[in-house]
């Protein structure tokens, strides 16, 4: 519109508020001085605080009439609380004009349309009796709603219009409504005056809410002008800006939920009389659990920290609070209940619901093509076939070398190897044993943080029906293709080649293999092996940076941090030294990733709680030696695994994970570290790719708190063995450092991202792109001679600790008797040889398993004893030597019931039968049992009514405040994690892998 | 300047940056992964408090376990070249003799070999109540064991062997003997030269149903660190089995050798039997049992006589004075002195054995272990030798003579005191025989001939309340002395005090599987 034409209305001045983003303003003022009908004055209330002195200035409007001028002032607004605070403010500062009447406020942020000013203008001149006239609310853009005016719903405002939804001019009908945003509305002065304006206390939120809900119930009028619109960014309320006024990136945008909920509280609990308030504390207060749940299950946990939170903001601000709601009563005059134009009805509010609903889901789904469709189909297709494939095959290969344990399992054995002992427990034994603080294999039992693998065993028995040795055997076995998939996943965080990561994955199983966790059952070990990769494939999902198929993009998961979270808990459960690299790793991803580094923070929470007792023990125990059973597992040490604690270079630390130095160096030997070697090389290429400059060092970091933690695990001793001590497993640190170099190994490989091309031009493919698909040939057939060489050296080289089934464990009577009461113990002996002697407390009929406890262990080591252990030492060792009834007489008087000689895995056979000759010819014994797996002799020197031993400790240890606190925050915790992680209904949830 | 070119120096700059960052941080992280794999920082860093699981008990014991080695024999007895030079053990032959004293139920021996099969020959008892268990027997078949059950456990009650090994004929022309010994973990040995045609056939015995691997460590004369033996430093012994290495062959050319014998897992019997050659003449045999288990600052070896030609050889973890001295009945007299290094065997050559010599005392300001060695010329270039170890003094203990051979006694009162012992003898078939009381000055000497207290006595016992004296029965052969041959050796005594024993123990989850 030429400028001549244009009017000024001098009963108007219009406001802007402006803070340090003024990336908005710009366009908010153009718009302005490019109205139709302009506002006399222009304010500019500056709420940075850098506008000392307002400035006026008058800008003559060139239509050759001298009269006719625009004032413009920029004034101070420092201070302001909200938005209608900050107009106050600056007008305080303003010289307005006399025949100002009305108020036209504008964020920085809201663009008016041309004529906007005009229609508001005009509105109010055909309704004088309105107090408040609004504008539509448009997006930035222009063509999509927010809203147009308000309805009273239940303590709430109802838009009745839906987010987003195109402007088709649908709802301008609305006139009379029960609020409009201030942004872009006409204030009359009077209305000021009577109302005393919007309270700062709600916040620019809700304050405009507040002032329209007392404009109504006082008898006034509220108008929405649906020909006014304006356009408004809503900096805040989406996240671009900060608190503070600060401009934030579209892409860092932070969450405004806080401030949104907290002003929707406000509103809610001033829209109710004050008596009412302690009621509704209480049921907001339930709510909120409910509310929180529903929020993680949405995968918006800021949001769900936002719902907890809000019951305890309310009691922070209850005197403001009722200050604001003795406004609301004073100045209302109608009941809400006569202002049923202005209520939205509950069918409406459905209704709303029900669009919305539609709207998001239509909104959220990225219409692809049918035919892209049909290509990432066949993709999906293409790579789960192999992997499957590769899973099985691996299965196959270690049910195969392992059938008879297979078989044997399913006749109720348990697996045992020269690490692994057997176990016969019950799943309540195995409960109480992974959640009690108290080792109840070391004589009567003592106090020690119970293993954290046994909570992962009590997680697969639930899957095994609580059968516990099964459990063990589910995991041997499930290991192999689970692992498989877990790396599967890892490699395709790298590169979307099917034929590296298949073979990639293939060659972490023969990882395993090759370091014997399947011939010796190293079941912790195993645990790694299978979630170690998939927990930091989903962190790298978790913050967007993973390659996919080619149409879909990357992007930042809440749900996959979840499961990484959960992820990583089994693994240093598994091998509580692994927390140290990790925590290292963490740090690492914190600083090298990109964005969503808020997600990563949710990742150690869970792993920290279960490993709680552990480490709260460590730090309370330091000085006797409890940081030594960081560096152990639930295996028993053994020398083929273990050996004396030495300083070792990482030569030594491969020799000794590959259990390579009891053998001859000969080629399969040397060929096993070749491709550790190679692999390596090709990780060092990695560090090169200008593609994958974060994640390769990333990985590289990894490998080298890997190597670390292995070179430091094995100078530690963790347990107490024949001639000296044991150090802890170099396994943990030796398969994380490869974990690191295989995943440089995989980005080597390139993105190999197939392109969806619609319409394929066969011949038109260029050199580079087949030299790359070459290059990928080779990469996987050096990969698969890495498959061969560890799968053929660890199918021919773990024979010593192989594997077998348990034997029959103890005579059924003493089984029995076991079971009669948790307080039963038996010793079981067994004589190495003539003047070495083994002994265990029992209380289950073979093993266990369960009462092998790391912690008590590491005290063995240094030098913690328990009386009654020893007391059982001094007397197996006085039964070795002669018959004793004095011994007999000092194991009863602890509480057993009863003393087995094993004669079938005694070193030794007359040894055994020496002590069992000496135990027949003590007082106060019973042979009972006698076969060629041993003799069960009872105590007679107690009456059996009254054995048992003195479990008062343990009980007091397992009713403990700490106890019932540890298990409750742990449950809390990992049940919500897995109601983020569990998958959402929706179809557009489904990611592509 | 334009806004274009600023903007695309700033970003050649940033690129230059990202490609330096990149590069740093690169070489950064592959140099700390060759660093791990190559450097060994702090290497004695390691974590080892030292404790071990097996708790270790000394607990008393009512079973009494002894090797009785077997009769002494060539360690090569292959035969090639000219039969006239080929080495052959003569006529070799053995005589042993068991005795269990005290409060026995039950001593029987049987041989090693063939451990499963062969008939426990039990030791009879006569029917007066003073008469003690005995046999006597030979060790022709292989080396016995001697297994005595007792019921109850205190002084005057225990077992005692010996074994002899004399020929007149052959290349073992000589006379050996040796005391029984008890199975232990660990023993040391004190060798002497090791020069050229020596033989010192280290035999290690398992009597128990359990391989063991046995380590040994051994320090000569020419160096102050432990040797590695050409023929490795360990031995594996199978279960009722025995295992051998040539010492002499092994550590050659030492002037002496101090050697011990580790056991892994069972108790080991060891001892030392050896040959001596020069050319085709016979040097003499004899067996060298191990060491007490202490040592000493005040080692005192009877049974030497004058015309001995003796040579002491002295081992000490720290390096310590030694003066070695002549014993006779009247006190003693310094034959030499000298400094002994740590970690080193040392030899001192005193030469012949000056009149009315009983033994040696060897007096050092620290703990040594020692033996002497003493070797006698026969006919022809024929002679003999034998090894003396230490005595200890024990409140009771016994010698058994084995049968064909005389003993003689001596018995040293170490102590600066005077004091007086009771020696007992036994005849071969169990019966009291003879008793007196001998007293002795301090510092003195005697020796008594076992036949001067009965021509039947054949085991001798020797209380001691005070725990002073040291003694020792120097044996000879008739045969051997017969045909002017040089034949020479020694028995220790066996303590008849309370056996301990120490038995380990150690949990393991693995006991039931």
């Amino acid at each position: 519109m030429p400028r001549h034409a244009r009017a000024v209305d001098h009963t108007v001045a219009a406001v802007i508020t402006v803070e340090e983003d003024l990336r908005f303003f710009g366009d908010t003022v153009q718009a302005v001085l490019g109205q139709s009908v302009l506002p006399g004055t222009l304010v500019i209330a500056d709420c940075t605080g850098l506008t000392g002195q307002p400035v006026h200035s008058e800008v003559p409007l060139s239509d050759g009439d001298g009269t006719r001028v625009l004032e413009i002032q920029i004034v101070r607004a420092a201070g302001a609380r909200s938005f209608f605070d900050a107009v106050m403010r600056g007008m305080k500062y303003a010289r307005p004009e006399r025949s100002i009447s009305a108020l036209w406020i504008l964020h920085d942020d809201s663009r008016p349309a041309e004529t906007c000013l005009e229609a508001l203008v005009e509105a109010r001149r055909n309704t004088p009796t309105a107090s408040l006239l609004g504008a539509k609310q448009l997006d930035w853009s222009g063509e999509n709603l927010h809203n147009v005016g308000s309805y009273a719903g239940r303590h709430r405002l109802e838009t009745l219009v839906v987010d987003g939804e195109p402007d088709q001019e649908q709802y301008d009908g609305r006139q009379d409504v029960f609020a409009v945003s201030l942004a872009g509305a006409l204030v009359p002065l009077a209305t000021v005056q009577s109302t005393g304006g919007a309270d700062p206390w709600f916040g620019s939120f809700a304050e405009g809410d507040d002032l329209c809900r007392r404009i109504c119930l006082g008898g006034g009028r509220v108008v929405v002008v649906p020909s006014a619109e304006v356009a408004h960014r809503r900096a805040r309320f989406e996240g671009i800006r900060t608190r503070d006024g600060e401009p934030v990136a579209q892409d860092d945008s932070c969450d405004a939920t806080m401030g949104v909920l907290e002003s929707r509280q406000r509103y809610y609990y001033t829209d109710i009389r004050t008596p009412w308030w302690p009621f509704l504390w209480i049921w907001r207060l339930l709510r909120s659990f409910a509310a929180a749940v529903v929020r993680l299950s949405r995968k918006q946990p800021y949001a769900a920290l936002c719902e907890l939170a809000l019951p305890w903001r309310a009691l922070c601000t209850v005197s403001s609070a009722v200050r604001a709601r003795r406004r609301v009563a004073r100045q209302g005059k109608v009941p809400l209940s006569h202002l049923t134009v202005l209520t939205a009805s509950r069918r409406q509010i459905a209704q709303w619901h029900d669009r919305s609903q539609a709207f998001n889901d239509q909104r959220d789904t990225t219409v692809l093509n049918p035919l892209a469709r049909e290509h990432l189909l066949r993709r999906s297709v293409c790579r789960w076939t192999i992997v499957l494939l590769a899973a099985l095959a691996s299965c196959a290969v270690v049910v195969g070398v392992h059938w008879d344990v297979l078989r044997a399992a399913f006749g109720g054995a348990s697996v045992v190897s020269d690490i692994w002992p057997p176990t016969d427990a019950t799943f309540p034994q195995l409960v109480e044993a992974a959640t009690s603080s108290w080792a109840f294999g070391v004589g009567t039992g003592v106090p020690a943080p119970p293993t954290p693998w046994l909570l992962v065993l009590m997680v697969v028995s639930l899957c095994t029906a609580g059968h516990v040795a099964a459990a063990t055997v589910l995991l041997l076995f499930a290991a192999a293709p689970l692992s498989v998939l877990s790396f599967w996943a890892l490699a395709g965080v790298f590169t979307r080649s099917d034929a590296v990561r298949v073979v990639g994955s293939l060659l972490w199983f023969a990882l395993g293999l090759a370091m014997g966790l399947y011939a010796s059952a190293n079941l912790p070990m195993l645990t790694v092996m299978v979630f170690l990769p998939a927990a930091f494939a989903f962190a790298f999902r978790a913050v967007g940076m993973y390659r996919t198929e080619d149409p879909v993009k990357p992007h930042g998961s809440v749900q996959s941090a979840a499961i990484s979270a959960l992820c990583f808990v089994p693994v240093v459960a598994a091998e509580p030294q692994l927390l140290l690299p990790l925590v290292v790793a963490f740090l690492t991803f914190v600083v090298f990733v990109r964005r969503h580094r808020i997600t990563l923070l949710l990742i150690p929470m869970p792993a920290a709680l279960v490993l709680a007792p552990t480490l709260v023990n460590v730090v309370r125990r330091f000085g006797d030696g409890a940081w030594r059973q960081l560096f152990g597992d639930i295996t028993m040490p053994d020398t083929a695994t273990g050996g004396a604690p030495a300083s070792l270079t990482l030569m030594g630390v491969l020799t000794r994970a590959f259990g390579l130095h009891g053998q001859q160096h000969d080629w399969l030997s040397v060929a096993v570290l070749c491709v550790c070697l190679v692999v390596a090389i090709l990780a060092v290429a990695s560090l090169a790719l200008p593609f994958a400059l974060r994640a390769s060092r990333m990985m590289w970091v990894i490998v080298v708190a890997g190597a670390l933690t292995a070179l430091l695990a094995v100078r530690v001793s963790v347990d107490a063995g024949d001639g000296g001590a044991y150090a802890g497993t170099a396994l943990p640190g030796t398969v994380m450092c490869l974990l690191g170099l295989m995943s440089c190994v995989c980005m080597v490989a390139g993105m190999a991202v197939r392109r969806f091309e619609p319409l394929r031009e066969h011949a038109a493919r260029r050199i580079q792109a087949r030299l790359a698909v070459a290059g990928r040939a080779i990469l996987a057939i050096v990969l698969a001679a890495g498959v061969c060489i560890w799968s053929g050296y660890g199918l021919t080289r773990h024979d010593a600790e192989r594997l077998s089934a348990s034997g029959t464990g103890l005579p059924m009577v003493a089984v029995d008797y076991l079971e009669q009461d948790p307080a039963h113990r038996i010793l079981a002996v067994g004589a190495r040889s003539g003047n070495h002697v083994e002994y265990a407390v029992m209380r289950t009929g073979a093993g266990d398993l369960i009462d092998n406890s790391v912690a008590q262990r590491a005290q063995r080591v240094s030098g913690v004893h328990d009386e009654s252990d020893d007391l059982l030492a001094s007397a197996t060792a006085r039964l070795m030597a002669n018959a004793d009834s004095q011994a007999i007489a000092d194991i009863a008087s602890l509480g057993f019931g009863g003393i087995y000689v094993t004669a079938r895995n005694a070193g030794s056979e007359e040894a055994s039968e020496r002590l069992a000759a000496n135990i027949t010819a003590s007082d106060g014994v019973q042979s009972v049992v006698s076969n060629a797996e041993g003799t069960y002799f009872r105590f007679t020197l107690i009456d059996p009514l009254h054995q048992g031993i003195d479990t008062t400790h343990q009980r007091e240890i397992q009713s403990g405040v700490w106890r019932t606190a540890w298990l409750w925050c742990m449950g809390i915790v990992i049940v919500l994690y897995c109601v983020v992680a569990w998958p959402r209904m929706h179809r557009y949830d489904w990611e592509e892998s | 300047m334009t806004g274009s070119h600023r903007q695309r120096r700033l970003s050649a700059a940033g690129f230059a940056g990202k490609a330096l960052v990149s590069a740093v941080s690169a070489l950064v992280l592959i140099s700390m992964l060759v660093v791990c794999a190559v450097c060994l920082p702090w290497p004695a860093a390691v974590d080892d408090p030292g404790n071990t699981a097996a708790s270790s008990f000394d607990v008393s014991t009512e079973r009494i376990e002894q090797y009785c080695p077997g009769h002494m024999s060539l360690a090569d007895s292959g035969s090639y070249g000219d039969s006239e030079f080929q080495a052959s053990a003569g006529n070799i032959t053995s005589a042993s003799r068991y005795a269990a004293l005290g409060s026995v139920y039950m001593a029987s021996v049987e041989g090693m070999s063939d451990a499963d099969d062969a008939e426990a020959q039990r030791l009879s008892r006569g029917d007066d109540g003073d008469d003690i268990a005995v046999l006597s027997g030979t060790v022709d078949d292989g080396p016995s064991l001697f297994t005595t059950r007792l019921t109850a456990s205190e002084d005057g009650t225990g077992a005692v062997g010996g074994v002899a090994s004399w020929a007149t004929d052959g290349d073992l022309r000589g006379l050996a003997a040796s005391a029984c010994v008890v199975p232990t973990l660990s023993q040391s040995f004190m060798l002497p030269s090791t020069g050229t045609g020596t033989t010192q056939e280290l035999v290690v015995s398992n009597p128990s149903d359990r391989a063991t691997a046995v380590t040994l460590r051994v320090w000569g004369t020419t160096d102050d660190a432990a040797m590695s033996l050409t023929t490795g430093n360990t031995l594996t012994v199978a279960a009722h089995g025995e295992s051998s290495i040539d010492l002499g062959a092994a550590a050659t050319g030492q002037d002496g050798l101090y050697v011990t014998v580790d056991s892994d897992e069972t108790p080991v019997a060891a001892v030392v039997r050896m040959v001596r050659m020069d050319g085709l003449d016979a040097k003499g045999i004899d067996y060298i049992p191990p060491l007490a288990e202490e040592s000493s600052d005040h080692a005192v070896m009877p049974s030497l006589r004058e015309g001995d030609d003796v040579r002491v050889t002295v081992h000490a973890e720290e390096s310590a004075q030694v003066t070695v001295s002549w014993l006779t009945g009247q006190g003693t007299s310094v034959a030499d002195t000298g400094e002994v290094n740590p970690d080193q065997v040392t030899a001192f050559d005193l030469g012949e054995a000056p009149e009315h010599t009983l033994g040696v005392v060897v007096e050092s300001s620290a703990a040594v272990d020692t033996a002497a060695y003493a070797q006698r010329n026969g006919d022809g270039a024929q002679s003999d030798f034998t090894v003396v170890l230490p005595g200890v003094a024990e409140t009771s203990s016994a010698v058994a003579v084995p049968s064909g051979t005389r003993g003689e006694l001596t018995l040293v009162n170490g102590s600066e005191t005077q004091t007086t012992v009771n020696v007992q003898a036994y005849s071969g078939d169990g019966r009291p025989v003879g008793e007196r009381d001998v007293d002795l000055e301090a510092g003195a000497a005697t020796s008594i001939a076992v036949a001067d207290m009965d021509e039947d006595a054949a085991i001798v016992t020797v209380e001691d309340p005070s725990r002073t004296v040291v003694w020792g029965v120097r044996l000879s052969q008739p045969d051997v002395d017969d045909a002017h041959l040089a034949g020479l050796a020694n028995l220790r005594s066996t303590a008849l005090t309370p056996i301990r024993e120490t038995v380990l123990a150690q949990p393991n989850r693995m006991v039931v599987r």
